[in-house]
């Protein structure tokens, strides 16, 4: 992975704060909690690879939102895109977009980034595996690829709930059959009329019956976080090679990554050295949610580590990653305070 | 026609050669580091004999001699050392002489031009109109592929001419100088991405001094070490140079255009995978053949398809690479396009002839493979989004404000 500079890295995250403005022409209803929302501005996209995202921001009460989404639109088209978003319950976000975005609404949208996108040259084998709403990525991977004279083997795995939770579903089943080189298998965890569908979760089996010679394929690999823990964990059985494996963790909610680990019960003070406050840190809540719950507003983006907006300083203390449980050192460091809580006695630059 | 090679032969293909190539990297080591220093000491004493020679002969012959030594130095030092040297082909050992981050040749192009505009922009695009500047397309005409401009009348005049100062047209040529200094009329439409006027004349800058430096030395210094003889030395040291200079333009112009190279679009090779990148690296390059002298006067260039496929594997493998290359391509279908030199040349002479002049009738025949990208028309998204761009945006603009109180916070 490339490395940059702590100082770089948060020259670059302030460099993709919202600024385009984006109208929304379209909205599609993929799934019965899903929508894919098309937008169309003035002044393109700058260019970027398939897989990357944009942060996007919008009022909301008097409230400024950000959140960050990946363009499930081909970069060939830079000032017409499309965002698909999964209605998540309790979701601030994503149900204002579903209730209350419509036709000819504006919002603010970020220049797109992100590292999980696809290599030059493009592998020849290749295979987009997914969950749930974690297809978005890899949809604009694959509307990418068919609009190019890429000749890979491509195999495109999807795991779903049930039939009507398949999100792209007609699309990819068009694009399946005029594309000899896609190799198409949508599986549901429920059962299914649908004949064309196979029923059950991703397990060492499947994955070698569906993908002959696996070990051959590049990975990109997106999906909830218990879905992609599974699929790593029988990757690792099958001794994959890991440098063939790509990956984007894709969590909708910060409520939803605080409650997808196991985290212990820390008691520390958390303390804001710019703004000299301070507050008893609890792991329910990020240091984001903290330090905005006793009146900062620190810049931020996605809430899920992903776009490096909310990059500070941390000058002492321990903290614990919540998306993969790391803890930091005690000394001074850059974090993302929108995945991370204070272990010990904190103080951040903020 | 291009090969139409199925997604999983290709995949086969790139297996096939990637397997070549693991199969030569097990074997390099001293052997290679042996050959490229011996080439060196040969290149060392051709270059003495040849100043020798040319600064004591009494005679034509013994002047000839000298020419022939110090411009087969000359030749050794850009080609079979300086150009593979500057690939990486020898990094492995570590040893600075060797090395591609340390190596500048004495070719007047600078290292840092030629690594930029040679190693990515050729060797990534390989005959790429608009990406490869090395097809030629930035003053000649060698196919359809390029829209005509009055420029390409002067091609056959031109292109010779420039061979007897290739290494000045080449690093000219690179730095794209026609697209900022000829009339807009005359400059062609075909072009690789241009530098900023300022890296332009950073890059111009760096030339002057390599060339002031390299001119002194050959055409002031050695000269005038001879005293009154230094109107033969100039002479010698000149045409040790334009011989040089014309054995690189054949042998270049060898590489990539004779009759039966293709040509690609920036379309075609978007999201290519390797082995489609291989089989473009081999339908863009041709081989020559004959003798191992002449093998090694190349660079082994006359292997120019091998040293596409791996420009990074020391030169001299590529001798022991082409049969199995070779069989590989012809058990894919794939052309490998190999012949004699001189008549390869021919092929390009009559190509610069050819395309001096506009096209007689409009039947313009297109070489590049049918299997073309998706038209936008048919394409699924494309089309929705067509369809939702010719509704007019109806802003549907209800109370926001009171919607916005209805706004369910989590």
């Amino acid at each position: 992975m490339e490395m940059h500079t702590p100082l770089l890295e948060k020259t670059l995250a302030q460099s993709i704060s919202p600024h385009i403005t984006a109208r929304l022409i379209d909205q599609t209803l993929e799934t019965h909690n899903t929508k894919s929302y098309f937008f169309e501005s003035a002044q393109p996209l700058s260019e970027f690879k398939a897989g990357s995202h944009v942060n996007i921001e919008f009022d909301s009460a008097g409230k400024s939102i950000k959140r960050t989404y990946t363009l499930s639109s081909s970069p060939k088209l830079r000032d017409v895109f499309s965002i698909t978003v999964k209605r998540i319950e309790g979701g601030l976000a994503s149900n204002w977009l579903f209730n209350h975005l419509e036709l000819g609404d504006t919002i603010l949208v970020s220049q797109p980034q992100g590292q999980f996108v696809l290599p030059r040259p493009i592998p020849g084998r290749l295979l987009m595996l997914s969950a749930g709403s974690g297809i978005t990525p890899l949809m604009s991977m694959l509307r990418y690829l068919t609009r190019t004279n890429n000749h890979s083997e491509i195999t495109f795995l999807h795991y779903a709930q049930s039939d009507s939770d398949l999100i792209f579903g007609d699309e990819l089943k068009q694009l399946a059959a005029r594309h000899a080189n896609l190799s198409l298998h949508f599986v549901v965890e429920r059962e299914t009329t649908d004949d064309t569908l196979l029923t059950g979760r991703i397990s060492r089996e499947n994955l070698s019956q569906l993908v002959p010679r696996l070990q051959d394929h590049e990975i990109y690999l997106c999906g909830p976080r218990p879905f992609m823990s599974a699929t790593i964990k029988i990757l690792d059985d099958l001794e994959f090679n890991p440098s063939h494996l790509h990956q984007e963790n894709f969590t909708a909610d910060s409520a939803a990554l605080i409650g997808s680990v196991e985290t212990p019960k820390y008691s520390a003070l958390l303390s804001f050295s710019n703004s000299k406050l301070s507050t008893q840190s609890t792991p329910a809540s990020t240091i984001l949610e903290q330090a905005e719950a006793i009146g900062l507003s620190p810049s931020h983006g996605c809430r899920m580590g992903i776009c490096r907006t909310c990059l500070c300083q941390k000058q002492s203390g321990t903290t614990v990653n919540i998306l993969t449980g790391e803890e930091s050192s005690e000394g001074s460091e850059y974090i993302l305070p929108c995945i991370s809580v204070a272990k010990t006695n904190t103080v951040i630059s903020l | 026609m291009k090969p139409n090679l199925s997604p999983q032969q290709l995949n086969d293909f790139q297996d096939e050669l990637d397997q070549l190539r693991q199969s030569i990297e097990a074997k390099v080591g001293q052997e290679d580091f042996d050959y490229i220093k011996n080439m060196i000491e040969i290149k060392r004493y051709l270059e003495i004999s040849g100043r020798l020679l040319i600064h004591f002969s009494l005679d034509p012959i013994s002047w000839s001699l000298g020419v022939a030594s110090l411009s087969s130095a000359h030749i050794l030092e850009s080609m079979e050392i300086g150009h593979n040297v500057m690939h990486g082909q020898y990094d492995f050992h570590g040893d600075p002489e060797i090395n591609s981050s340390e190596y500048d040749w004495t070719i007047t192009a600078t290292a840092k031009n030629w690594k930029r505009a040679h190693n990515y922009h050729h060797h990534s695009f390989t005959n790429v109109v608009g990406k490869d500047t090395d097809y030629g397309y930035g003053l000649f005409r060698i196919a359809d592929d390029v829209e005509w401009n009055p420029v390409h009348l002067l091609q056959p005049v031109l292109s010779p001419l420039s061979g007897l100062v290739f290494e000045y047209a080449v690093a000219l040529y690179d730095l794209q100088l026609q697209q900022y200094f000829l009339p807009k009329w005359l400059r062609p439409k075909e072009h690789a991405e241009l530098m900023s006027k300022q890296e332009l004349a950073q890059e111009l800058k760096e030339f002057a001094v390599k060339t002031t430096k390299k001119s002194l030395k050959e055409y002031v210094l050695f000269p005038l070490l001879a005293g009154p003889m230094a109107p033969k030395v100039l002479a010698g040291n000149v045409s040790a140079q334009a011989i040089r200079n014309l054995w690189s333009f054949a042998v270049i112009y060898c590489g990539h255009l004779p009759e039966g190279n293709f040509s690609f679009t920036e379309e075609e090779v978007e999201a290519e995978t390797k082995g489609q990148w291989y089989v473009r690296q081999i339908l863009g390059s041709s081989n020559f053949e004959g003798s191992l002298l002449l093998h090694i006067m190349s660079g082994h260039l006359s292997h120019q398809i091998e040293h596409h496929l791996f420009p990074d594997l020391p030169a001299w493998r590529y001798r022991e690479l082409g049969p199995k290359v070779k069989a590989v391509c012809e058990k894919y279908a794939v052309p490998y396009q190999t012949g004699k030199m001189l008549p390869q040349l021919k092929t390009v002479a009559q190509r610069l002839l050819k395309y001096a002049l506009p096209d007689r009738k409009s039947n313009k025949v297109s070489e590049t493979q049918s299997h073309a990208p998706v038209t936008e028309a048919n394409d699924i998204e494309q089309k929705s989004l067509l369809i939702t761009r010719k509704k007019p945006a109806k802003v549907v603009r209800k109370k926001r404000q009171v919607e916005m109180a209805q706004v369910e916070i989590a």
